[in-house]
């Protein structure tokens, strides 16, 4: 079933002169419970793509559905559900906020759901994922304290708190060393296996070997799509 | 939007000394504009009140030019029945009205007076009062009565008394007590209290309603038993309302006559004018002084929250990121205000102990409050989604 | 330049409020002052106040006028005092009476005396004959003018010619002469009668008398301009800690290049300083413009430069010292005056 579909994307930053196209024309069909990696250079359009993808960016033109959801006609308001209900963020900066606790950062995104009973839930799923996480003994530490692949899972932690369909990383290992790197992937992978359709940006050939399709994205197009 | 409170509050916890400046500014802002509104509003009140005085036939005030020679020489014991005399031309006189508004003081030596002690010690003010002032005034007793005209004639043992409203928690209608503060024993019987608020107009003191709630009422009643101290207390402050400026004029020869006293008459209005003119100086300083004050705290406040916003768009942006509307950190923002709006005005309230115009001091403070929130709230509608994720202060 | 600017907006919108509330508020406050040196019924700072004791009652006060004319001045004028607060004599060499005049009449009735009355006591002259007339005391007087008394200090409402046959002792005010002219005029008197005993008393009133009356009679404002005034200290020192903030990033970077505590200090207080005073200028010309409103004329009926003066002074002792303290807080949160200290 199809969950993502992009259109000729285009997007362009900056004014007349100056101006820049970060996509030139980028069209995408992604399943549900896909592992992708998106991969480029520096510059490629890979994180322009990633913020179209999760919403919070509008694309200049070409036309995104999203599950049954046309984008281009969405409001703002609309946009802000979609990013709380069917999307999860992982970045490389792990966008945290420090002098919140683990368990405060993890529970963000409830603040934002409507559904009174929805959010019950999944206040009720809180300690279960801690649990699954490994984070059950820092839940009321700040996140300021936390070694870096520990604020990695609490930002995983964070992204599906809320069950969302889709989980976006951007450069999720970016920032970790080498053994943490492998963990995080490996929970990323787990999630994908219990369903989550995962999105991976990246520019490390051995995390995309990892997933089940590969997009290369060079100078704002897609150069390649690799399925293994 | 609790949690939007929550967070706004916990903001507002973070930067506690900024806010407390803040919250300072704030007050005193609230405060100058309340005096504001009542100093424009007094000064309405008052021209309405002596437009209203004055609607018929003009008031005028007898200004004392007398000399110190002749000062002496009314106290002295062989002028008493020039003094009388001029006592009854002034209060006794067919042809035109006159209402003696000086305020005394006196000791009763009665401990009932104890806890109303004025500025002067333990003295308290009394006044003469009239059927005039009565009208005048439009003075009403809340319990006994008012003076009636035997009141203003006759000599009993006891010298009936009206007192202020404040005086009604120690006495009742009925109460007697004495007093020989001005070197002579007075008995004084209490026949009633005055409604609460009741005032009185004295332009050639103050541009100020005068309240009666602590002062005594004693009925102008020409006893010749006393002495002449008794006579020239009404006799020093007149006010006069004639049926025609010629009839000021006599007054004026009369009492030069008398050789005791030198009067000249002063219009109510022209002293209206001055004391208006007076008082929009008054006032100007203080539009001035709160306008200034304003603009500091709004831009003050504006600043506060512009780098509120901008230091936190980092955390903002992480909520945006998990489905935070702009609404939710717009009421966020917003939400900071409040607290300022709420206690500023109970410490205003508070510290004036009066709500007279209160509702427009609010109205003034929520104005003042949104436009505190209006340009960090564009503001933050025009950040980028994305760049806020990025952001970081170093 | 432009990354200084963008980073220093909101110092600079605090800076300019704070130019606006000085500038005006001093102009204000000299104005006051300016106010609180006008004496009663209109003479100047410089009038000398002299009291003639004397027991012989051979001089009299045309003796005194004769000796001050000797030293030929341009112009006086000479108020005598009576008992009476309401009553006060003049005489006028080459002046004009002090205050400001309703209407002068040019022709005087000779039989009668005349008298100058305060504009508000006008309606106790009677009109015959084409004159106005005064009935005062027993005796009838020509009104020759109405006078406005200032509404703040008010002042006395009759006055009378000098009687310049009469008795020399007593007081009087001068205007228009010197402390040193008056005393040689005097000395000549004393020459006359040796019993004379003068004292001269200059009635100039003095910074502590003056600020005293502005303090009286605006002590309310005076209180609520020193709160705002704190309050300024205060949101300065939390804004220039803010843009310090915002500037650490090119603080670490020059530390880290080598720079010392010191240079950074001065490298940031040359920045502080320009900031402060490109606002200023701009503040500066936006309370020139208020002014210019006429909505305050009646409390600020100048733009005095001496107050912009003060208010610059305000500015650039206020930010000197926040700067300062800021960025010596600021050392510390960071660290780098310990590691200084350290070496």
């Amino acid at each position: 079933m199809t969950l993502i579909k992009l259109n000729h994307i285009k997007k362009n930053f900056g004014a007349k002169e100056a101006e820049v196209q970060a996509l030139k024309g980028i069209s995408l069909e992604i399943k549900a419970g896909e592992l992708i990696a998106i991969t480029g250079t520096s510059g490629s359009g890979k994180s322009t793509l990633l913020n179209i993808l999760g919403c919070l960016e509008e694309q200049t033109s070409g036309s995104y559905m999203l599950s049954d959801h046309e984008i281009n006609s969405k409001s703002k308001l609309e946009l802000a559900r979609l990013r709380n209900e069917m999307f999860g963020f992982v970045l490389q900066d792990f966008s945290l906020i420090e002098s919140y606790t683990v368990k405060q950062n993890m529970l963000l995104p409830l603040l934002y759901v409507k559904d009174k009973k929805r959010k019950k839930v999944r206040q009720e799923m809180f300690m279960e994922l801690v649990d699954k996480l490994g984070l059950t003994e820092k839940i009321n530490t700040k996140v300021a304290l936390l070694s870096g692949g520990q604020k990695q899972r609490v930002a995983i932690g964070r992204a599906l708190i809320n069950s969302p369909k889709v989980i976006l990383a951007d450069e999720p290992t970016g920032s970790l060393d080498k053994k943490t790197s492998a963990e995080i992937l490996d929970l990323l992978l787990t999630l994908n296996k219990e369903g989550k359709t995962v999105i991976i940006i990246t520019h490390d050939p051995k995390v995309a070997n990892h997933c089940d399709r590969e997009i290369q994205i060079e100078d704002g197009i897609i150069f390649k799509d690799i399925l293994r | 939007m609790k949690e939007q409170f929550y967070l706004s509050m916990h903001d507002l916890w973070n930067r506690k000394k900024n806010v407390l400046s803040l919250l300072l500014q704030m007050t005193l802002t609230f405060l100058l504009i309340q005096f504001i509104f009542n100093a424009v509003f007094e000064l309405q009140n008052l021209r309405q009140e002596v437009g209203r005085l004055t609607e018929v036939q003009d008031m005028y005030f007898l200004l004392d030019v007398s000399t110190t020679e002749q000062f002496f020489q009314a106290f002295e014991p062989e002028n008493i029945e020039k003094v009388i005399s001029f006592f009854e031309f002034i209060f006794e006189n067919e042809s035109f009205k006159a209402l003696p508004l000086q305020t005394n003081t006196f000791l009763p030596p009665d401990e009932r007076f104890d806890a109303f002690e004025g500025n002067m010690g333990s003295t308290m003010s009394f006044m003469y009062a009239t059927s005039l002032l009565e009208a005048l005034f439009d003075l009403n007793t809340i319990s006994g009565r008012f003076f009636n005209e035997t009141d203003y004639v006759n000599h009993y043992d006891y010298i009936p008394v009206v007192l202020g409203f404040d005086f009604m928690d120690a006495f009742e209608v009925g109460d007697i007590f004495e007093d020989s503060f001005h070197g002579y024993l007075e008995n004084f019987k209490v026949i009633g209290f005055l409604e609460q608020n009741s005032t009185y107009v004295d332009l050639m003191s103050s541009w100020h309603f005068q309240s009666l709630d602590r002062v005594m009422l004693r009925p102008l009643n020409q006893n010749h038993s006393l002495d002449v101290s008794y006579f020239l207390i009404p006799l020093s402050k007149i006010y006069v309302i004639p049926e025609s400026t010629d009839q000021m004029r006599e007054i004026v020869t009369y009492s030069d006559e008398l050789g005791l006293f030198s009067f000249m008459f002063r219009n109510m209005n022209d002293q209206l004018e001055l004391l208006s003119e007076e008082r929009m100086m008054w006032i100007q300083s203080q539009l001035f002084l709160t306008g200034l004050i304003t603009i500091l705290t709004l831009v003050s406040f504006t600043i506060s929250l512009l780098q509120f916003i901008d230091k936190k768009r980092h955390e903002f942006g992480i909520h945006y990121l998990v489905g935070a509307r702009n609404k939710d950190i717009s009421f966020r923002i917003a939400f900071q205000v409040i607290p300022f709006l709420i206690v500023g005005s109970l410490i205003r309230i508070g510290l004036l102990n009066q709500m007279d115009y209160g509702w427009l001091t609010m109205g003034i403070s929520l104005l003042l409050s949104i436009l505190i929130c209006l340009i960090p709230l564009v503001r933050m509608s025009n950040l980028n989604l994305s760049a806020l994720i990025r952001w970081r202060i170093t | 330049m432009t990354s200084l600017l963008g980073k220093s907006r909101y110092l600079i919108c605090f800076y300019m409020m704070i130019a606006i509330f000085s500038t005006l508020s001093f102009s204000v406050f000299l104005s006051m002052y300016e106010r609180a040196g006008i004496l009663h019924d209109g003479i100047s700072q410089d009038s000398i106040l002299v009291r003639f004791d004397s027991s012989n009652e051979s001089l009299i006060v045309n003796d005194f006028l004769n000796v001050l004319k000797e030293s030929e001045p341009d112009n006086f004028l000479i108020y005598r005092d009576s008992f009476d607060a309401n009553i006060r004599s003049f005489y006028l060499w080459n002046h004009e009476f002090p205050l400001e005049m309703n209407w002068l009449e040019d022709e005087t009735d000779i039989e009668t005396g005349i008298v100058l009355i305060d504009k508000v006591l006008f309606a106790n002259a009677r009109y015959e004959d084409g004159r106005y007339y005064l009935w005062y005391r027993g005796y009838d007087y020509q009104v020759i003018g109405t006078f406005q008394l200032d509404v703040i200090s008010g002042g006395t409402p009759l006055f009378f010619p000098m009687d310049l046959e009469s008795p020399l002792f007593g007081i009087y005010v001068v205007d228009g002469l010197s402390i040193e002219a008056i005393s040689s005029s005097v000395q000549q008197l004393q020459e006359l009668d040796s019993n004379l005993t003068v004292q001269l008393i200059p009635l100039e009133r003095t910074f502590a008398d003056r600020m005293l009356i502005v303090v009286q009679a605006s002590f309310f404002v005076v209180i609520s301009l020193v709160l705002a005034l704190i309050f300024i200290g205060l949101g300065t020192m939390t804004h220039t800690v803010a843009w310090m903030e915002l500037r650490q990033n090119e603080i670490d970077v020059r530390y880290l290049v080598g720079a010392t505590t010191k240079r950074i200090q001065r490298w940031l207080l040359k920045e502080y300083v320009f900031i402060i005073s490109g606002s200023f200028i701009f503040g500066c010309f936006i309370s020139f413009l208020i002014w210019q409103t006429g909505l305050f004329h009646i409390i600020m009926p100048d733009f005095h430069l001496l107050g912009i003066g003060f208010a610059f002074m305000l500015c650039l002792v206020l930010g000197v010292l926040t700067e300062g303290i800021s960025t010596q807080l600021n050392g510390r949160k960071r660290g780098v005056l310990r590691k200084e200290k350290a070496r």
